[in-house]
């Protein structure tokens, strides 16, 4: 059966089962990931490959106000039955929520590209393997130090059909393909790691070649030792870092779940200047090729550009249509969920917009800095207050515009809310990292631990 | 079903295959979140999965899937070899640690099967938790989560192991939030056991969650904690973070054998300072962490990482083992049928001491006092970690002063370690998720009250 007969069925029992109303979804994924080790210490060399195929149905029954979920990775007719049956049961009983208003009802969904590229249904297995030998040498032979290189491959591809009934009969493909290289080396007992990833829709722009440069550019650097006083300074986070640090410290506190229930520090701050003139932040459903992009989000909505900061003033949530309807306003078609979980909100391609600058003259301008490439303990985040404390690692000492080494242990404390007030300016490093479109970014003032 | 998976290890044996290991599972899972008194989601389901992993000449292939027919799954085995037999043309030799044959039935005692258990009565344990969190005060609000797990798993390997394993687990989770004037702050607790859901009788939430609303209102007053270089006493369940974080990561052989722990070529050195003892046992009774077998067939075990600062041995994997020449330890788990085992730890917690908590504060003129986790991270590469804590409070002169909010501290595995001058007799242990290459596992640390010199503390003040 098609996803898309899955999900109408599913619905169709749904309603002759009662419900009021009811929606589905429906996956199927497909994965590869071929991954290797060259260890020369050890003298290993490891290769490994996996292989997952699955596929499961989800479904939300809706009695009167009382919602349930339920789920099922056996997608026959009886089965399906089953689970709708069960869900039945649980919403029948449940407490009615006062505050639902209605699943969503249909719109027409744009036309998004680039996010399918059928290449990937039939990954080439054996020329990756040969890439990641050739990768995993040349890293190796490229310093004396290094010890250890990871390199890796994983291809994904999937189908989603979304139905409820309401209307609403949706589904699409799509596709991503990752590679990684990951670096340890040692040097007169220092030990030292670098590392980059690259994510993209098609198989012909991901390249494992900028993550090889990157990771010895970084490893490199890190073979040095730079200390720095600690103290307020200027800081600039590399994407990577930034996708961290903004999960957990900004994307919690724009969920309208937060919001509404008064645990976010951008809560009743719309309208208000909450960053930097210079800054704006988008949420684009829509990016070209983005890694966040589909016609529609989770529970059907037609994915939409939502402007969240502009020019320094807090715009607007992120939203899915139970929060969205609660308001009395249309959602930012940012609901997520797979078949095996309820709906929760997740940011699309949120795209960091500002005063753009050369990434050698954003570096060259720092007189004393620090440059973060990854930060450890986001998750500690006080999503009430902005509250962080966090490790930078690994971290490097600017100095006079030069990365002159990397700092070791050092922390950073602050709010996120005085982050976005003392953002200065970004590079022109535009990456994808999960979530985040961003280029490196220099914020002031930032306090520093060593 | 036992039947299929030894036909498919024999089938890819025939095929050339060194090793196969067929896993079956089928588990039932309930996820409860309630906000504020209000149930958002009660969602039950139910999944079936086998995972096939294949040795070949040194090459690993693994495939998985949900689909269970014999068609698919000769599939999924044909690819598992494809994969291996690909990975073989450029690795070395894998030799596996030998381990016994096992044919063996276990299962956690259960009364009140989860299964069969309404979804009611899971409604109401954890709708009464959540209340009593808001009765503690009208400035608090909550966030309350419940899972349960019930899982029948076989494991049949090439070598003949046959081990059929039922399991049942109930984990709650919550977090209060307490604000006034602007000012939210918020703090976390969480409880798991292994067993049916007679089990909920004996975790104690409602008094977890009154504890924790009055902790989240206390925190209201306290102060941003200072940043810079500490003595630190860490409570029992700080312990296990660090004993979990700092060093039980970088103990797991598959790290040891690729190069990416800071303590490989460590043995029978020393990593700590002599009051330092740490622990692996996935036979605790109950505990979150506890297994009979792990998901390659090998008997669960306690284990002596470090012994009074020497560094003992490694948790591994059979792959590992027979790499270093070590025992295999049991150690290889994964989260589900979607995932080939890895190493994990288990239970894993640092041996008491015989000094009290007082006897730790007395030599400290000025320091920091940390209580309860709030997640850590690791790089076991360079050795770096860090881990948040509920609750921090000033120490002065011996005695505990002002109290502190937004706590975090920093270390290196090897210097942290040998940083511990001091280990109390009490102990205390604690569940957690753990994760590690995508995979999310059940697991508990803990430990005694310890005391660490020269942590790095990122604080605004």
């Amino acid at each position: 059966m098609e996803l898309l007969e899955i999900v109408k069925k599913t619905i169709n029992t749904a309603q002759r089962m009662g419900a009021s109303q009811a929606d589905a979804i429906a996956m199927r994924r497909h994965e590869i990931s071929i991954h290797g080790t060259n260890d020369k210490i050890g003298g290993l060399r490891e290769r490994r490959a996996e292989s997952e195929i699955s596929k499961g149905l989800g479904v939300r029954i809706v009695i009167k106000k009382s919602l349930a979920y339920g789920y099922t990775t056996v997608l026959d007719e009886n089965s399906i039955i089953d689970i709708v049956k069960r869900t039945v049961k649980i919403a029948e009983r449940k407490k009615p929520d006062e505050d639902f208003k209605t699943l969503p009802k249909p719109k027409k969904p744009p036309i998004v590209e680039g996010i399918f590229d059928k290449k990937i249904v039939n990954p080439p297995i054996e020329e990756t393997f040969e890439i990641l030998r050739k990768n995993l040498e040349e890293t190796m032979e490229a310093n004396e130090y290094f010890n250890t290189v990871r390199a890796g491959y994983t291809f994904i591809w999937g189908e989603t059909a979304i139905a409820n009934t309401l209307g609403i009969e949706e589904g699409y493909r799509e596709s991503a393909v990752a590679a990684s290289i990951y670096i340890v080396g040692e040097k007169n007992g220092l030990r030292i790691s670098g590392w980059e990833s690259d994510a993209k829709r098609s198989l012909n722009e991901v390249s494992i070649d900028y993550c090889r440069k990157e990771a010895i550019k970084y490893a490199e650097k890190a073979l040095t030792i730079a200390k720095i006083n600690g103290g307020e300074m200027t800081v600039i986070f590399q994407p990577s870092a930034l996708t961290s640090l903004m999960n957990y410290a900004f994307i919690r506190a724009i969920d309208a779940y937060n919001v509404q229930e008064g645990k976010s520090y951008l809560a009743n701050k719309l309208g208000k200047e909450v960053a930097a003139e210079k800054l704006t932040i988008i949420d684009d459903g829509l990016y070209s090729k983005g890694l966040r992009t589909s016609p529609i989000d989770d529970e059907g909505t037609p994915s939409q550009r939502t402007i969240i900061v502009e020019n320094g003033v807090l715009k607007s949530y992120i939203y899915d249509s139970y929060t969205a309807y609660k308001e009395g306003r249309e959602s930012t078609g940012n609901a997520s969920r797979s078949f095996r979980s309820s709906v929760t909100i997740s940011p699309r391609n949120q795209i960091v917009q500002g005063e753009e600058t050369k990434i050698d003259e954003l570096i060259g301008d720092v007189k004393e800095g620090l440059l973060v490439r990854g930060v450890m303990g986001a998750h500690s985040t006080n999503i009430a207050t902005g509250a962080f404390s966090i490790v930078a690692s690994p971290a490097y000492a600017i100095r006079k515009g030069e990365i002159i080494g990397q700092v070791k242990g050092c922390m950073i404390a602050g709010t996120f809310a005085d982050i976005l007030k003392n953002y200065e300016a970004q590079g022109d490093d535009k990456v994808q990292k999960g979530f985040l479109i961003a280029p490196s970014i220099r914020f002031r003032k930032v306090r520093v631990t060593v | 079903m036992k039947d299929l998976l030894s036909y498919l290890t024999e089938k890819g044996e025939k095929e050339g295959a060194d090793y196969v290991e067929a896993r079956y599972q089928r588990f039932y899972t309930t996820r409860i979140e309630v906000r504020d008194g209000r149930v958002i989601s009660a969602l039950p389901g139910i999944e079936r999965g086998v995972a096939i992993r294949v040795l070949y000449k040194g090459g690993w292939g693994f495939a998985t899937t949900n689909e269970i027919e014999k068609e698919t799954l000769n599939k999924a085995l044909k690819t598992a070899i494809k994969m291996a037999k690909q990975s073989s043309l450029d690795t070395g030799e894998v030799k596996l640690a030998p381990t016994p044959i096992v044919e063996d039935e276990v299962e956690i005692k259960v009364e009140k099967p989860l299964e069969e258990t309404p979804i009611e009565e899971k409604i109401k344990f954890i709708l009464q938790a959540d209340k009593s969190a808001r009765e503690a005060s009208p400035i608090i609000k909550s966030t309350s989560n419940y899972q349960d797990y019930s899982e029948r798993k076989i494991i049949c390997t090439s070598s003949g192991t046959q081990i059929e394993i039922k399991n049942s687990w109930i984990f709650w989770g919550m977090w209060a939030y307490a604000s006034e004037a602007g000012l939210i702050q918020s703090y976390r607790d969480r409880f798991a056991m292994l067993g049916g859901f007679e089990i909920t009788e004996k975790m104690n939430v409602e008094e977890r969650s009154r504890r924790a609303a009055e902790k989240s209102i206390e925190l209201l007053k306290a102060k941003p904690a200072p940043g810079g270089r500490f003595t630190v006493i860490v409570d029992g369940v700080l312990a296990g973070l660090i004993a979990h974080e700092a060093i039980g990561h970088a103990s797991e052989a598959d790290g040891v054998l690729r190069g990416t722990s800071i303590l490989r070529g460590k043995l029978g050195e020393r990593v700590g300072s002599k009051h330092v003892t740490l622990i692996d046992d996935a036979t605790l009774a109950e505990k979150f962490g506890m297994d009979f077998y792990d998901d390659e067939g090998v008997k669960a075990q306690r284990k002596i990482l470090i012994q009074n600062g020497i560094l003992k041995g490694y948790l591994t994997n059979r792959e590992a083992a027979g790499k270093l020449n070590l025992p295999a330890t049991g150690n290889a788990r994964a989260q589900n049928y979607r995932y080939p085992p890895i190493v994990r730890m288990t239970n894993t917690y640092f041996k008491p001491g015989d000094m009290s908590l007082e006897e730790l504060l007395e030599d400290v003129k000025m320091g920091i006092y940390a209580k309860g986790g709030r997640g850590g991270q690791v790089n076991p590469a360079e050795g770096v970690f860090q881990f948040g804590a509920q609750e921090a409070y000033l120490i002065k002169n011996g005695e505990i002063a002002e109290h502190l909010r937004d706590f975090s501290m920093s270390g290196f595995i090897l210097q942290t370690l040998k940083n511990v001058t001091g280990v109390a007799k009490d102990f205390d242990i604690y569940p957690s998720f753990c994760g590690k290459g995508g995979q999310s596992m059940r697991t508990t640390c803990g430990g005694p009250h310890i005391r660490i010199e020269g942590m790095i503390v990122g604080g605004k003040a």
